[in-house]
């Protein structure tokens, strides 16, 4: 009798590895380190003169502007301070008798020996401008009516002028104005 | 015949197969296995610090005893620690002005160098945008290392008169520090 014997080993072997995945958890600190630098102001002009159709006279009741209407000028920080420009414009004396003037214009309105005087910033809304008065005010944009500033070293802004002769004036007389362009801190 | 070989060799495999379970045992083992987390934490201090006011190509530096980094006592592993720096920006305005920080040591205008040293260690080592290792070797549960920082400002970005200055002035310029730690 042929036996047959079959004998089957089953083994299994679990094997139970706690595969725990060892997460390399990050974690981190900040420390915010801050320098303070020094200030020093000031501002440059590239015009110091305008002179009004050049060597020709200028006409009763008539507009002027200068040759670049809104960058024929330009202010330059040439500190580092963030300063606001103002501006500051004088009555027209005749450079004979600075007792003969012209007088500045407080409402744009020009008349017999008052004349008028404006500003325009470069970028501005196109044709906009802003009466230069004898008290000093701050320059600023038509746009959004904020100040005109340069906030760092290098920052420049270009603006040009425009002027409203009298409407009756002796002729003859070279008359001079000065306009003050200064920059306060912000 | 070979029924009795056969009958032999059964009788040896069976011998051979480990014990069955009991089917009358009084007592039993279960093994538990379990593996703990990696779980850290790590804190620096201050979190803020101010230089003051800087000149330019200037060199400050801190008590090396100004930093704390501290691995917290309830971590359950050593980690390995990691360092990085930044560009410092106005505070104002950062995309104004900013001061690139330095990854040769060497300032220039609009770059400046920062360099950590673990109190105790022989030298300052440069903090550049790339993270480098902290300190060498790992730190445990409630180790804490202090350091300190030299700052090399900016070449300056113009002068006035005989002196020297940054583009913007009465600024703030701020930068962070950050470690890192990874459990080792």
């Amino acid at each position: 009798m042929k036996i047959r014997v079959i004998t089957i080993l089953l083994a299994i072997i679990l094997v139970a590895i706690a595969y725990l995945p060892v997460m390399a958890e990050d974690n981190s600190g900040q420390s915010t380190i801050t320098m303070n630098t020094e200030s020093v102001m000031g501002i440059s002009l590239s015009q110091a003169e305008w002179r009004v159709e050049g060597e020709k006279d200028v006409s009763v009741n008539a507009t002027y502007e200068t040759d670049l209407p809104a960058s024929w000028c330009t202010i330059t920080n040439t500190g580092n301070t963030n300063v606001t420009i103002f501006i500051k414009g004088d009555d027209a004396k005749w450079v004979n008798d600075p007792s003969k003037k012209w007088t500045l214009s407080g409402t744009g309105d020009n008349g017999k020996n008052i004349y008028a005087l404006w500003y325009h910033i470069k970028g501005d809304t196109a044709d906009s401008y802003t009466l230069v008065s004898k008290d000093l005010t701050s320059m600023k944009w038509t746009r959004d009516a904020e100040r005109l500033n340069l906030a760092k070293h290098a920052d420049t802004q270009q603006f040009g002028l425009k002027l409203l002769t009298p409407t009756q004036f002796i002729g003859g007389r070279t008359m001079e104005a000065n306009i003050t362009i200064s920059a306060v801190a912000a | 015949m070979r029924l009795g070989i056969i009958s032999i060799l059964l009788a040896g495999i069976l011998a051979l197969i480990p014990c069955l379970p009991a089917t009358a045992q009084d007592s039993g083992n279960i093994t538990i296995t379990m593996t703990g987390a990696k779980d850290f934490s790590i804190n620096l201090t201050p979190a803020n610090w101010s230089f003051g006011t800087v000149s330019p190509n200037t060199e400050y530096k801190t008590d090396l005893t100004q930093f704390t980094l501290t691995v917290n006592p309830t971590s359950t592993c050593a980690v390995n620690t990691y360092i990085t720096g930044e560009d410092a920006v106005w505070a104002d305005d950062p995309s104004g002005y900013s001061w690139t920080l330095s990854s040769s040591e060497q300032n220039d205008v609009g770059m400046y160098a920062l360099w950590f040293k673990v109190d105790g260690e022989e030298s300052y080592i440069p903090i550049s945008k790339t993270e480098i290792q902290f300190h060498s070797t790992t730190l445990g549960p409630g180790d804490s290392k202090q350091f300190g920082l030299k700052l090399l400002t900016p070449q300056p970005d113009f002068t006035e008169g005989a002196t020297v200055y940054f583009s913007v002035g009465s600024a703030i310029v701020q930068t962070h520090i950050t470690i890192s730690a990874v459990a080792a």
